[in-house]
């Protein structure tokens, strides 16, 4: 008796979480899926307004499960999805003429598995299921592979109706003394490919799940629906037409979008709770101000604060190893310091190096910031906003939508902190922020807060967002149709982010980032070292990054003079942009553009217009847009474009390049004169704002077009 | 006393230490005196990798019990070395159910780890859905310049006729690669040298050290390597490799034939369709249904040749004996899907049930040149169905869509085909069109308004030009076919405003097929005041195609096919031409450009045609077509000047 309780004591976890392992199998999966009578998947007919698509969804369903295993770490989560969709032409039969898929079946020993099944109906309603074991395996080493399946017997006008089951499991980590995991939180825009007739979006979470939940851009929102015991949460949705992309937008503010996120907490603790959780296993859809409000006092926690290392670390670096003593550096100094901290120190792992990014998020970024300057006793402003791209404050339902900083009134002007990227400059405005709404809780001195504020993030302006080009040019006169031309570019805000992603090389970014922090923090020997180590390494593997960003240098000169075959010279970086006092990157590069210059009679025809690059040439459907416009921001570019002019000839025509188009949502100007032997050319554009609604989409047009015609011209020089 | 425990253990640790240091110094003191890493590095300044040396060895072993038992080992010691710091290197053995390999170890001074640094499974290939080819690779790593890696592999043929080709070229650039082939006395075999002219290849037979009889040894030097070019063509038709034709051999004094001639490859063809079995009449009624309202043999050839395009899916196996054994009729008739084999089979089937004396024919599909008379399984890649009519030949491939009945695909034309004639088979020459059958022709009428040109047009496609563009016309989906057919007609280039666009029907099996248009042009004109600038060349056919000059090895540009644009535009009243730009004309063997202008009074005509008669460029022919490029570019961008 006594060894069968010890017996059954050992047993019961794994009974209770393998028990049901061998219950579910494909015959189970099969049943489930086609056997539910749901009449939503009868549906054969497409609507009239839809027949000439190329396919049309009749019917799609994702259900998905969660729940904890019982007196064990591991959380369940299972995926029930099934398709039925009419094909109408031949590119949605050739989609679904063969399919690869992972090895469907049960894993043993566990509660895991895929499971897939596939059937084609035939205008006149014969159903035919696809026998799987018709798959190939297609083996990529020891221990995987997957398969593909070639469908037999489909035609346009057939119906094919599929379902894929995932069963899986995932070991929870340890949260506050109990088991604890955050899925990913998911952002599902319902616009498909082809038009929608009906959709369904449901979800049951059980023991110890929440799941925050709310539908968006006229989604419908999720009602609770009692199955026997269960009880889920359902979207029905339908009706859609398929998706339509165009050039400028946020799928997730346009398009009708559900998000969601499932965590599954044994312990809740509230006090110390970011995902504005509710009750476990009831939906939720809003958040109040009173979980903002929560929010703001777990980040201005002390007890938070004091299992933040980062934290920790910026306090000692303050206290202890700052170089100036100035008050009016310290914002630059921790500023620099979080940034170099997080990409520019690393922790070990069996042998490994990861940098600190990927151990602290923005909150652990703001709450760092948050505790020094309480402990420097500086007010101070916390705000959360939620970028464009990801939706609206009013709509917020998720952590991850949210974007923290901080704001600190100094000597007149606000200094923004946020978690800042490997190679921004202390004091930038943060642009994919602009114009966004926030709120904010006002930190004292004392470190409290009383109440919320809400308001708008200031917009940006286009120089926020800065570029200026100076392009010189020389007519080569051994080869007429090639130009030689020195290109000097500074950037500033999102448009030196793009360039700076690709063209500041890991070697360069740390050589100067170790050549600059050391004014900044008494750097220990032996991190000195480290990093002598690292750029060492960094080094050894420059030559071949060099070789890369040549190519990659020459491709986007093609791209942007539209043009095959021009050779770079010379290219460097006169400067990064990565310090408040130079926040201008600053890059310089030789190059021959051919095919930019011809003759007719006595003429020299040269692509002025295209020394500029490629302006947004868009095509009539694109003009014809239907959505509002979300851009990255309001910009500004200038072009100074002098060209020496060749011997014997002079200016025949020049005039075509004088443009001066502007209204509310931005402007094209461009001027041309001769100053002695050289022709200058002067061109700017500008975007007033990142947003702008649908009516204003014709005033864009005319400055987008006057652009695009600008680049098109030619400078006619006649021979004297 | 024991030396070693003797010592101090820090001076123990610092004598271990040196020890090591010395071993990596003379490693790598090793690799650059043995390899000559200077040297190597100034030879080939662009590689990061290349083959420093390669010695392959062929064993072929015959057995007196037959061909099933024969076989042939191969192992290869391939070298690589590194000409730059932290460079990688992918090495491939491909194999089947027909070969294996059985034992492979890397050494050298580079990165390697069995397990993580290597696969062997299954790999997608281009156009087949499944195919039982399977490679094993080593990804090679070299941290630094000097460093190398030595693969070794074992690979054995189990069945000798599938020991078709030995390639002499690499994807890296080579410094010497030798192959060896060993043959016992009694065999009966030949090498079919392809492209050797073109590189340093030394040939020797010598005696063969494993058993009675002798080798043959290769050996290439400075192979250029193909991994870094794009468009080569065919790599049968470049890359040095010999062809080899196992025709039979002698043990005991019995002689075991394996493939002597064409009569035995047939035979070997026709005795897998015979394995695959035929259609028992199923598919008559259907055949018969389908035929039904047609009145005359090209109306029925037509309406079983359109269907089997139409309705038949072309998914490819290639596993095993699949690769050759074609799937019966009536499978490939249920699946609504199969390859060239089971198409033109149920092709075959269906006519025969019609009353056309229908048959299977083997070809080669691939650009340019594989004899079509060689016994070996690698001669033909492709079926298609051939009819015999009474005073011609019908070559049907089903495998090609929106071809009509007398149209011959562009990849099988000239090739010598076999087609079955009962035991014993025809050797064929499917007829050849010229490039001219595969055309894009263009006209275009052009009046001035004001800065604007107005252009009312049409394009007319025939050959591969109408077959591609249909292909995609149907196979798109539904919101990117009018962005297509807008594309046709304007490219990339915005200043096109299509007013009104018309074509032919989608799938039409018409001889050609027709886009019609009108639209308005901005930006091509320039206003000088006293005279008007007009690019006219809205159509820059082989713009820019120019090709990099130093390329070592030959250019496909796509296949052979023609453009022709006629253009005139009505000089306005009050106008005149001031000059009229040089004719460019060019005759190549592989290219013919005429472009001209030609004027009356009141009308300018702009006459062009591009001509490609061979797409393949050898390396030496590249200057010269750069130079005509050049010279067609000229023409595009000189503009027209009309004066007041």
């Amino acid at each position: 008796m006594k060894y069968t309780t010890i017996l059954l004591t050992l047993l019961l976890p794994l009974l209770l979480t393998h028990g049901a392992s061998g219950q579910f199998d494909a015959a189970a999966a099969r049943a489930r899926m086609w056997g539910s009578n749901d009449p939503d998947f009868d549906i054969t007919t497409v609507p009239e307004k839809w027949k000439n698509e190329s396919a049309v969804i009749l019917c799609q369903s994702v259900h998905s499960e969660y729940k904890k295993q019982a007196l064990a770490a591991r959380v369940n989560y299972d995926y029930y999805s099934r398709v039925r969709i009419r094909l109408l032409d031949k590119s949605a039969v050739d989609a679904y003429t063969t399919l690869s898929f992972d090895p469907p079946g049960s894993k043993a020993f566990t509660r895991e598995g895929f499971f897939l099944g596939i059937k084609v109906i035939k205008p006149d309603g014969t159903e035919r299921e696809i026998d799987m074991n018709e798959a190939v395996r297609m083996q990529q080493g020891k221990g995987s592979g997957y398969q593909k399946l070639a469908i037999p017997d489909l035609e346009a006008g057939d119906i094919i109706d599929y379902f894929m089951v995932s069963r899986q499991t995932a070991f929870c980590g340890n949260s506050f003394g109990g088991a604890r995991y955050e899925f990913d939180p998911a952002f599902v825009v319902l616009s498909q490919e082809y038009p929608v007739v009906k959709g369904k979006l449901s979800f049951l979470p059980e023991r110890r799940c929440y799941i925050n939940i709310r539908a968006v851009n006229g989604a419908p929102q999720p009602v609770e629906r009692t199955i026997g015991k269960e009880i889920i949460y359902e979207i029905v949705y339908g009706d859609l037409e398929r998706i339509k992309t165009e050039l400028w937008t946020y799928p997730y503010r346009q398009e009708p979008t559900v998000k969601y996120q499932v965590v599954m907490a044994a312990n809740l603790s509230l006090a110390y709770e970011q995902y504005f959780l509710g009750e476990p296993e009831k939906m939720k859809t809003t958040v109040s101000e009173q979980e903002i409000k929560r929010l703001f006092n777990i980040i201005i926690s002390k007890e938070m604060s004091r299992k933040n290392l980062l934290a920790d670390n910026l306090k000692k670096f303050v206290k202890r190893r700052r170089v100036s003593n100035s008050d009016d550096q310290l914002f630059a100094d921790i500023y620099y310091f979080m940034r170099h901290n997080l990409h520019f120190r690393s922790q070990y792992f069996y042998g490994m190096s990861y940098k600190n990014s990927n151990f602290y998020d923005q909150f652990d970024v703001i709450q760092a910031y948050s505790a020094i300057l309480r402990d420097q006793k500086i007010e101070h402003t916390i705000f959360l906003s939620v970028p464009a791209p990801l939706g609206t404050l009013e709509e917020l339902i998720l952590l991850d939508e949210l974007v923290p900083g901080i704001v600190v009134e100094h000597e007149g002007r606000n200094i923004f902190l946020l978690r800042p990227d490997a190679h921004e400059a202390f004091g930038e405005v943060p642009y994919h922020l602009d114009n966004t709404p926030y709120v904010s809780a006002h930190i004292s001195a004392a470190g409290t807060f009383k109440g919320l504020t809400y308001g708008l993030l200031p917009p940006l302006t286009p120089p926020d967002n800065f570029e200026s080009d100076s392009i010189y040019v020389k007519i080569d006169a051994a080869q007429m149709d090639t130009v030689s031309v020195h290109i000097n570019i500074g950037a500033e805000g999102i448009i030196k982010n793009m360039f700076g992603k690709w063209m500041l090389l890991p070697a360069e970014a740390s050589r100067d980032e170790f050549s600059f922090y050391k004014n900044i923090e008494n750097i220990n020997n032996t991190e000195l070292s480290q990093n002598m180590k690292e750029l060492r390494l960094l080094e050894e593997k420059e030559q071949k990054y060099i070789d890369h960003r040549k190519k990659n240098l020459e491709a986007w000169l093609d791209d942007r003079y539209e043009l095959k075959g021009s050779i770079l010279q010379n290219f460097a970086i006169a400067q990064t942009g990565r310090f408040d006092d130079e926040k201008m990157m600053i890059f310089d590069l030789k190059t021959k553009l051919p095919g930019m210059v011809s003759t007719t009679g006595n003429y020299l025809l040269i692509d002025a217009g295209r020394l500029i690059g490629a302006n947004i040439d868009l095509t009539p459907d694109e003009k014809n847009r239907q959505q509002d416009i979300y851009m990255p921001g309001p910009r500004y570019v200038k072009w100074k474009v002098v060209i020496d002019l060749p011997d014997g000839y002079r200016i025949k025509k020049a005039d075509n390049l004088e443009y001066d188009v502007f209204n509310q949502t931005g402007g094209f100007r461009s001027t041309v004169m001769q100053a002695g032997s050289r022709i200058i050319i002067d061109a700017s554009k500008w975007y007033n704002h990142g947003y702008e609604p649908l009516e204003n989409w014709p005033e864009m047009l005319q400055f987008l077009e006057a652009a695009n015609d600008f680049v098109q011209q030619k400078l006619v020089l006649e021979k004297e | 006393m024991n030396f070693l425990t003797h010592l101090p253990a820090r001076c123990l640790v610092f004598h271990i230490i040196m020890i090591l240091l010395a071993f990596s110094v003379a490693d790598n003191a090793i690799s650059q005196t043995t390899f000559e890493l200077e040297k190597m590095q100034q030879k080939y300044p662009d590689e990061e990798v290349i083959v420093y040396s390669s010695d392959v060895t062929f064993s072929i072993e015959t057995d007196y019990r037959g061909i099933d038992y024969c076989r042939v080992r191969e192992t290869n010691s391939t070298t690589y070395l590194a000409l730059k710091d932290h460079t990688r290197a992918t090495d491939v053995h491909y194999y089947d159910q027909y070969s294996a390999i059985s034992r492979h170890n890397v050494t050298g001074t580079g990165f390697f780890k069995n397990n993580s640094s290597m696969r062997c499974g299954d790999f997608e290939q281009d156009g087949v859905f499944y195919h039982d080819a399977r490679l094993c690779e080593f990804w090679l790593r070299f941290d630094k310049a000097g460093e190398y890696l030595t693969v070794y592999t074992e690979k054995t043929y189990h069945d000798i006729r599938y020991f078709t080709t030995i390639v002499l070229g690499s994807s890296y650039a080579t410094r010497r690669k030798t192959v060896r082939i060993g043959m016992p006395e009694g065999t009966d075999i030949d090498f079919i040298e392809n492209n050797f002219g073109n590189f340093h290849i030394t040939t020797d037979t010598v005696a063969n050290d494993a058993m009675p009889g002798t080798a043959i040894e290769y050996t290439i030097s400075d192979f250029p390597g193909t991994l870094r070019l794009e468009n080569l063509p065919n790599v049968r038709c470049f890359v040095p490799n010999i062809q080899v034709v196992f025709s039979g051999f002698e043990r005991n004094n019995i002689y075991t034939p394996v493939l002597r001639n064409l009569d035995d490859l047939y035979n070997w063809y026709h005795s897998l369709v015979q394995q695959a079995g035929s259609d028992d009449n199923n598919l008559k009624t259907f055949a018969q249904e389908l035929t039904a309202g047609a009145t005359s043999d090209s109306a029925r050839l037509a309406a079983i040749y359109y269907w089997v395009q139409d309705k038949i899916r072309y998914v490819a196996f290639e596993n095993g004996p699949a690769a050759f054994v074609p799937d019966l009729p009536q499978k490939v008739y249920d699946k609504k899907y199969g390859d060239c084999k089971g198409m033109a089979y149920l092709c075959k089937t269906l006519l025969r049930h019609v009353g056309f004396d229908a048959r299977l024919c083997w070809v080669n599909s691939n650009t340019g040149c594989a004899v079509a008379t060689i016994p070996s399984i690698s001669t033909h890649n492709h079926m298609i169905c051939a009819v015999m009519l009474h005073d011609t030949i019908l070559y049907l491939d089903p495998t090609r869509n929106y071809s009509s009945l007398t149209k011959i695909n562009e990849s099988i034309q000239g090739k010598t085909c076999v087609i079955e004639n009962g035991d014993t088979y025809l050797l064929k020459e499917i007829p050849a069109t010229s490039a001219t059958d595969n055309m894009m022709d263009v006209k275009n009428n052009v009046n001035l308004l004001n800065d604007k040109l107005l252009v009312k047009g049409s394009i007319t496609l025939t050959g591969s030009f109408k077959k591609e563009f249909q292909y995609y016309l149907n196979h798109l989906p539904v919101e990117y076919k009018d962005k297509l057919v807008n594309y046709f007609v304007t490219g990339t280039d915005n200043n096109y405003f299509p007013d009104t666009l018309t074509t032919s029907s989608p799938d039409s099996m018409c001889r050609q097929f027709d886009i019609s248009y009108s639209m308005t042009v901005k930006n091509k004109v320039l206003d000088l005041g006293d005279e008007l600038l007009l690019a006219l060349n809205f159509y820059r056919f082989l713009q820019n195609k120019s090709i990099e000059p130093k390329r070592p090895l030959p250019y496909d540009i796509g296949s052979r096919r023609a453009f022709r644009e006629e253009l005139y535009l009505e000089i306005p009243e009050g106008m005149m031409l001031a000059t009229l730009p040089r004719d460019v004309i060019i005759s190549d063997p592989k290219y013919e450009f005429n472009l001209s202008y030609r004027a009356t009074d009141t009308t300018l005509q702009c006459r062009k045609e591009l001509l490609v008669k061979d797409p393949v460029l050898q390396a030496w022919e590249i200057p010269a077509w750069n130079e005509a490029i050049t010279r067609v570019n000229e023409f595009y961008d000189e503009m027209i000047i009309l004066r007041y």
